[in-house]
């Protein structure tokens, strides 16, 4: 542990000097012109560090006691419960559609359905819908539905001979949701045939059987809240909506609210490292910032034999994994911070093993001063305040690729195989002639959406840990336990304006 | 100039470092004395009146 400690201490520094010995950055999914900011790009990133220090200060001083876990939802409507059978063949119906146009259409990926619908639609687009009206996905998610249709038919036709689940094993958490993550990122940003849409459907298949195997053994609902990738982390970033609905009626809250009031499992912080770890990658592997160095670095293992193709994957996999650790190592550092603050001492009575034999087995001791909870334990109780992080670098990476490629959703829906069509054909929706507008969002405004966005999500996880603070340890003590939490989301914000900051 | 250019770009990205370190460094050094004691000053130690507070996060979705 001290080993640990004595890294972590040397982080700090060692982050800063990376930020001196890389060139300046540029963006991943880079689709915005030139901006003409007012001011330099990095003062953007003092400005927000300013915010936060205001924001921590601010929490200390007026935030005296939890309530995010006492606010009450207020009942808007009920929705029929029938709505989700067609909701459901909506999500299986797009699936087969993704899985035909993979097989049969033509194999190029900016004509073809399956990789905008995933990579766009279903990575950046089903997240973004989330952070608005609540978890769609949960109705949308074809797996769910294809599998509680399964279990509908199943049980009228076996009845009583159906067996029941398998018991889910509860010390797996979500962590295999966790690892489906990071699998799927590998599969984004490393994988040689990611943009080749026939070996994407020949992926999505195997997703498919895995999952269908997974929730014929343990169970529909409860395999895909553990082990579905996507339900369980956009069941997170949906927490943050101010709507959350359930069964059949939908309720209003403060926006984040849904977050502090979620029980967190063991796997969840896991699944929102991955989540923030994989998009920083992207941003410092997809822009100027490493590009040329990895370039380089393929190029030396290809020398060794390998395929370019394989040596840039090698290159990817080692830098998603670097990243990740160096995330978790920062997240471990902001939670280790809060250990000494939170031993309490107890006025209940020990319980001490007497000498003679048949005696009472308890006597009174005086009033001691308990252990301090493990890292894990803390880690596992504050994730819910990273979830705003990772949602936070989701919109900033993302949002540029939503606003334009996004457009393309509507135009290759009706035209998913990507077939060759007559003049003034619209295809089957009469969209497929519809071409993106790349004018209708400035430069200017995505930059501003992106500092905003980074901004709200990280003043927000300083609201939610400082709330869990006050829960957790004394409360004069909440507002320093936090202050390693401050420095991670200071990293944080500064790097997710670096990566964005085209200088 | 090309010397000149890379170091521009040097300064930028240190521009983008300076709040993490100064921010870091302020409270490294604040909380000195707490990291020298091992924790903070005993007296400071939670006598236990909240104890019931802490009821943990699973309690409210009945996991």
């Amino acid at each position: 542990m001290r080993n640990i400690d004595s890294v972590l201490r040397r982080l700090a520094p060692l982050t800063a000097a990376l930020w001196l010995a890389l060139p300046a950055a540029a963006h991943a999914h880079g689709l915005v012109g030139r901006r003409d900011l007012p001011v330099p790009a990095w003062l953007f990133a003092w400005a927000a560090v300013a915010v936060l220090v205001v924001s921590f200060v601010g929490l200390g001083a007026l935030w005296r006691e939890a309530r995010l876990r006492r606010v009450k939802e207020r009942r808007l409507f009920a929705v029929p419960a029938w709505l989700e059978i067609p909701l459901g063949a909506l999500g299986i119906a797009l699936l087969a559609l993704v899985i035909a146009a993979g097989l049969f259409g033509v194999q190029i990926d900016t004509a073809n359905f399956a990789p905008t619908a995933i990579f766009v639609g279903l990575w950046v687009g089903v997240p973004f819908l989330s952070l608005l009206v609540g978890d769609v996905y949960r109705v949308l998610n074809p797996l769910r539905a294809l599998g509680r249709a399964t279990g509908w038919v199943a049980g009228r036709v076996a009845g009583d001979r159906l067996p029941e689940p398998l018991a889910f094993p509860d010390r797996w958490g979500r962590w295999p949701a966790a690892f489906g993550l990071f699998a799927f990122a590998w599969f984004e940003l490393a994988f040689p045939g990611r943009s080749d849409p026939s070996q994407l459907a020949v992926v999505v298949v195997l997703f498919c059987v895995f999952h269908g195997v997974g929730m014929s053994l343990y169970g529909t609902e409860k395999w895909i809240d553990r082990c579905d990738p996507f339900g369980a982390w956009f069941s997170w970033v949906a927490t943050i909506a101010p709507l959350r609905w359930e069964r059949g009626v939908v309720f209003l809250r403060p926006p984040g609210v849904g977050t502090a009031q979620r029980a967190p499992i063991s796997g969840d912080a896991a699944l929102v490292i991955v989540a923030i770890a994989t998009t920083t990658w992207d941003g410092l592997s997809g822009g100027d910032v490493l590009g040329t160095t990895l370039a380089d670095l393929a190029n030396q293992f290809a020398n060794t034999g390998l395929s370019v193709t394989w040596s840039n994957a090698v290159v990817e996999t080692v830098g998603m994994l670097l990243v990740t650790g160096l995330v978790t190592a920062l997240i471990y550092g902001g939670v280790r911070g809060m250990v000494p603050h939170s031993a309490r001492v107890t006025a209940a009575k020990a319980t001490v093993p007497t000498a003679e034999p048949g005696a009472s087995e308890a006597s009174s001791a005086p009033a001691r001063r308990t252990g301090p909870p493990s890292v894990s334990s803390l880690i596992r109780d504050f994730a819910p305040a990273l979830v705003p992080i990772g949602v936070a670098y989701a919109v900033g990476h993302y949002l540029s690729l939503l606003a334009f490629q996004g457009q393309a959703i509507p135009q290759l829906l009706s035209n998913p195989l990507g077939n060759e069509l007559a003049p003034g054909d619209g295809g089957w929706l009469g969209t497929a002639g519809w071409t993106i507008n790349y004018d209708w969002l400035s430069a200017n405004a995505i930059w501003y959406l992106q500092v905003g966005s980074l901004l709200a999500g990280h003043i927000l996880s300083l609201v939610l840990s400082h709330d869990r603070a006050l829960e957790r340890f004394p409360k004069r003590r909440a507002a320093r336990s936090q202050r390693a939490m401050l420095v991670v989301a200071v990293v944080f914000t500064c790097t997710g304006l670096w990566l964005l900051s085209a200088v | 100039m090309y010397t000149l250019a890379h170091v521009g770009h040097w300064a930028v990205n240190l521009l983008y470092a300076l709040p993490m370190a100064v921010i870091g460094g302020v409270l490294w050094w604040t909380s000195r004395k707490e990291r020298l004691a091992g924790g903070p000053a005993e007296d400071e130690y939670w006598d236990g009146q909240d104890d019931d507070q802490w009821a943990g996060p699973s309690d409210v979705s009945g996991r």
